[in-house]
């Protein structure tokens, strides 16, 4: 196991490396860099950039030099933990990161704790009450739920905060709170404004999960173990959770890996719709307008996490499921 | 000055005649009044007393409706860094600036003199303001932004062109401490306008006794050695650069001096970027209130979207950035009699919202000389339904016209304005037959080379007006057998292909439809600019360097506008500035649709003292002249 483990974080290296470098081309793949549209942002606002300035900025943010070398400067500035600085932002990266990864860690859990919550009772119980008008209702609303796009649901949400909870649009905090240092009320004010961003992202995953866990478990039920262990006369609910249920959630398990940095950059529509001071639309922007330390170092991050939750996942599924093992291929 | 020594008794009688006589003895003593959050710092002795922060003699700003309340906050929104333009233009302090209604006016330089047919300019500077440190504010500044910022080779290597006209660099000297005088080779008519242009805060946020230290010529070598090391910047010239850049100045480093009505606290770009009041901020009200009433300047960041959704729920106080075009004027309008907003209107000083910028710099010599034809240029203009544009686009609120000066300009021609305007296919098709562009058998025309002729016009696609109005343009094209497509591009991508001339057609906005001198670019290849001839335009700004040289009568509206900017008197003026104009109605370089309907401010029903109407312009940076220190919040009813 340890071995394992240790095997798979070597190999994430070279992956690591591969990303960096095709993330690090395909942002500059675009007609022009940054500073092209730094001058010609100024020009529309009418003020011409000097010369001098535009070359100091270039030497400033090592445009003037070749790819590679622009490369292998942030490359092993990153790997020192200097993320390098935002263009567009003119502070240091890794403070604009950080405050977004924060917060967008706190969204993705409670998305995730809100999904399997939902969805795991439901699916059972669909599962267990197969063609019941119970089982139809839920498989109608979760269908409602994976049908829906977030930006619609984000904006209905938006209007009804607005409108009927008398919050401010948009955002995660109320604007007295925007600058606070963190305190009780903030938290709490954070709260009042979290569960928006949960139920949207959440209702398309929970949908998802549901019908999952039901065909799973579905299929699971009709196997003779099941049997065997109603005749030995254990209790229906026991029988169900500690068998045919583990099995079931094999495939939940093993999507943590995709879960993880999907929560990341998957809310950004929803966070654009509701402008939230997540990563998503830092991540966007910062593309857009080729601000390649930033956009280079968020790619490098979420690449990170999701090599890292493909390695929790198979971990967990392991753990869960006694019939996998580790390093069968080299007993064969 | 008065000395208070009592005893006894009679102690508070005394005391009260004393501060009486005083009153009497020195009226301006007492005269000026404070912010509350200034009083309590002074009493902390935190701060000197507000007669000792203000000059002897402050400028008087005369409110637009009454005098306001202190405090409150005014909250805006902005997306990005470099959105911030919207609180630059707040920020509007130059020397002189424009009036509201668009005329140059004193401001820091209190008053000025002309000498030697316009070549020479002496400015007074108002005695004894400060920067927002306390530091005194003198011709030693501005001598310090020419000489050791613009005319330090290091610093600079082009001299900007409107300090420099045609290369005309001027000489910079200082008379006394309020007093400095410029000094051009030739008449320079439109100095005084470039000052008031945002462009003139340049010279007046370029504090001496703070930037000394980053300057080589005053900074001991080895300290500045260590600044440099300490920023981590690559020279002195890159830290120069990176502490000067205006938005990083104003609004990223609290520490820096100004001479503004509001300076940076939560320095951008924070979630709300608050600027608070200058205590030395140089302007009173007619009854002696220093300015601003308003004590916080609140930017909230945000997705652009969501600021007209802000504006329709009341959180935004007064704004006009980001919530321009037509739909959201539709969507403003709508709510407004729900909302706790009122829309004042700002009118645009573009000649048209929407022309058409046929490139006679053309890379395909077929295509060049098809649109150098005048011919061609005019059948295009009476190809165009202007009614249905307007109607369609503009919701019949616009008005079709050409890309002429308007009404309100000292240049305004009505004979171009309407010059080839009505929509007549069938004049247009005569025209293209009498050019050789025979119709092929599927009724679409053919170049010269016997090839199809096929357009493609340019359009910027965040402008969504713009590309309606050009969907149209392209049809009523179709119509007279000209195969067009519309290209919607990126902004981007836009630029780069426009750059390099390797368009049939651009689409964009006429600006200078009122500042004609100042933005000349659609009434000649001004500079790159000029969509319809950016290598013309490039040979001009070049001085004949670099692009490509103009024929000759392209050259002569070059060489007018040259005469023109050294031509003091308006009537001469006037006069020259008419023959580009009658060149540009004969010609037709530019083919304007429609002028488009003004935007609006959104005003919160709390806010006050803004006018009934504005400019909107880059050159009149609104609502700068309207002038925000005067504006003022009371409580809100919600």
């Amino acid at each position: 196991m340890v071995v394992y483990i240790i095997r798979r974080l070597l190999i994430m290296i070279p992956t690591m490396v591969a990303i960096s470098v095709i993330s690090f081309v395909i942002i500059q793949l675009p007609p022009g860099d940054f500073l092209t549209h730094y001058v010609q942002e100024r020009s529309q606002s009418g003020e011409a950039a000097d010369e001098a300035e535009v070359k100091a900025l270039k030497e400033r943010f090592a445009l003037d030099k070749p790819l590679y070398i622009q490369y292998l400067k942030w490359a092993s500035n990153f790997v020192q933990g200097d993320f390098g600085h935002s263009f567009e932002w003119n502070r240091p990266v890794r403070e604009l990161i950080g405050e977004r990864l924060a917060l967008t860690t706190i969204i993705s859990v409670c998305t995730l704790l809100f999904t399997w919550a939902i969805a795991l009772p439901i699916g059972i119980y669909s599962a267990v009450r197969q063609y019941s008008w119970t089982d139809y209702l839920l498989t109608i609303i979760g269908f409602i739920g994976l049908a829906t796009p977030n930006f619609l649901f984000a904006l209905v949400l938006l209007w009804i905060s607005y409108a009927y909870l008398g919050m401010s649009i948009g955002g995660l905090f109320s604007p007295e709170y925007a600058e606070a240092p963190w305190s009780l009320a903030k938290f709490l004010d954070l709260l009042t404004h979290l569960w928006i961003p949960v139920v949207i992202v959440g209702t398309a995953h929970t949908a998802k999960f549901i019908r999952i866990i039901r065909g799973n478990l579905l299929d699971e039920l009709q196997k003779p173990y099941v049997t065997t262990a109603r005749a030995k006369g254990l209790s229906e609910t026991r029988l169900l959770l500690k068998y045919p249920v583990r099995v079931a959630i094999n495939p939940l398990v093993s999507t943590i890996g995709w879960t993880l940095p999907e929560l990341v950059s998957g809310i950004a529509i929803t966070a654009v719709v509701l402008d939230l001071p997540t990563s998503g639309p830092l991540l966007l922007r910062a593309l857009m307008s080729e601000d390649m330390h930033l956009a280079g170092s968020f790619i490098m991050l979420l690449s990170f996490l999701t090599v890292i939750g493909t390695l929790i996942s198979d971990i967990l599924l392991a753990w869960v499921d006694p019939r996998i093992r580790f390093g069968a291929r080299e007993a064969l | 000055m008065h000395r208070v020594s009592v005893s006894g008794i009679a102690l508070g009688l005394t005391a009260t005649i004393i501060l009486g006589l005083s009153g009497l003895v020195c009226p301006l003593c007492q005269a000026y009044n404070e912010a509350p959050i200034l009083a309590k710092a002074v009493s902390d002795n935190q701060l000197p007393p507000v007669d000792k922060r203000l000059p002897a003699a402050p400028v008087v700003v005369k409110p637009v409706e009454k005098t306001g309340v202190y405090g409150g906050v005014w909250r805006r929104a902005y997306t990005k860094l470099s959105d911030l333009v919207g609180a630059q233009r707040i920020l509007y302090d130059p020397l002189v600036r424009w009036s509201p209604d668009y005329k140059v006016i004193p401001n820091l330089a209190a008053a000025w003199d002309i000498e030697k047919d316009g070549r020479v300019f002496t400015f007074h500077l108002v005695k004894g303001v400060r920067w927002s440190d306390g530091h005194p504010f003198t011709a030693d500044d501005i001598l310090f932004y020419f000489e050791d910022i613009l005319f330090n080779e290091e610093l600079t290597s082009t001299i900007p062109e409107w300090i420099a006209p045609f290369g005309n660099r001027p000489k910079v000297s200082k008379i006394d401490e309020f007093t400095f005088r410029v000094e051009f080779d030739k008449p320079y008519s439109l100095f005084l306008d470039q000052l008031a242009c945002p462009h003139g805060m340049h010279l007046v946020t370029k504090p001496k006794h703070y930037l000394m230290k980053f300057h080589k010529k005053y900074a001991k070598p080895e300290d500045l050695a260590a600044l440099v090391k300490e920023k981590k910047s690559s020279s002195w010239v890159n830290l120069f650069h990176q502490l000067t850049e205006f938005r990083y100045a104003l609004f990223q480093d609290p520490g820096y001096p100004s001479i503004c009505a509001w300076v940076t606290k939560v320095p951008a770009p924070a979630k709300r970027f608050e600027m608070v009041r200058n205590p030395y901020y140089w302007k009173v009200d007619a009854e002696g209130n220093q300015l601003p009433y308003i004590d916080v300047l609140a930017h909230e960041l945000t997705e652009g979207q969501n600021i007209v959704l802000k504006a329709i729920a009341g959180e935004i106080d007064m704004q006009g950035r980001r919530l321009g075009g037509m739909q959201n004027s539709v969507l403003l309008l709508a709510n407004e009699s729900r909302g706790q907003y009122k829309l004042v209107p700002k009118t645009g000083t573009s000649s048209v919202g929407v022309l058409l910028a046929p490139n006679i710099n053309h890379t395909d010599p077929v295509m060049k000389q098809i649109i150098s034809d005048r011919r061609f240029r005019i059948a295009l203009s009476h190809a165009i339904n202007r009614e249905e544009i307007n109607k369609i686009v503009y919701l019949g609120r616009g008005k079709p016209r050409q890309a002429a000066p308007l009404k309100e300009s000292a240049f305004y021609s009505a004979s171009y304005e309407k010059a080839y305007l009505a929509y007549k296919p069938e004049v247009s098709a005569a025209l293209l037959d009498e050019m050789g562009l025979k119709k092929g058998p599927n009724g679409k025309r053919m170049r010269p080379d016997n090839k199809p002729l096929q357009i493609a016009l340019d359009v910027s696609v965040d402008v969504s007006t713009q590309v309606d109005a050009a969907e149209i343009v392209a049809s009523n094209l179709s119509a007279v057998g000209i195969d067009t497509e519309v290209k919607s591009e990126t902004r981007d991508l836009f630029r780069q292909r426009i750059q390099n001339a390797a368009h049939d057609i651009a689409i964009w906005s006429g600006d200078g439809g009122l500042e004609c001198l100042l933005e000349p670019r659609w009434y000649f290849p001004y500079n790159t600019e000029s969509l319809n001839a950016p290598l013309y335009g490039q040979w001009f700004q070049s001085g004949a360097q670099s692009g490509l040289e103009p024929p000759p009568v392209i050259k002569e509206m070059m060489e007018t506008y040259r005469q023109v900017v050294a031509t003091v008197s308006p009537e001469k003026q006037k006069e020259l500035f008419a023959k580009i104009i009658r060149a540009n109605e004969e010609n037709l370089w530019v083919i304007g649709l429609v002028y488009g309907p003004e935007d609006f401010y959104v005003v919160a029903k709390h806010f006050h003292n803004v006018p009934a109407k504005d400019f909107d312009s880059w050159i009149y940076p609104n609502p700068g002249p309207i002038r925000p220190e005067q504006f003022f919040v009371t409580k809100r009813s919600k």
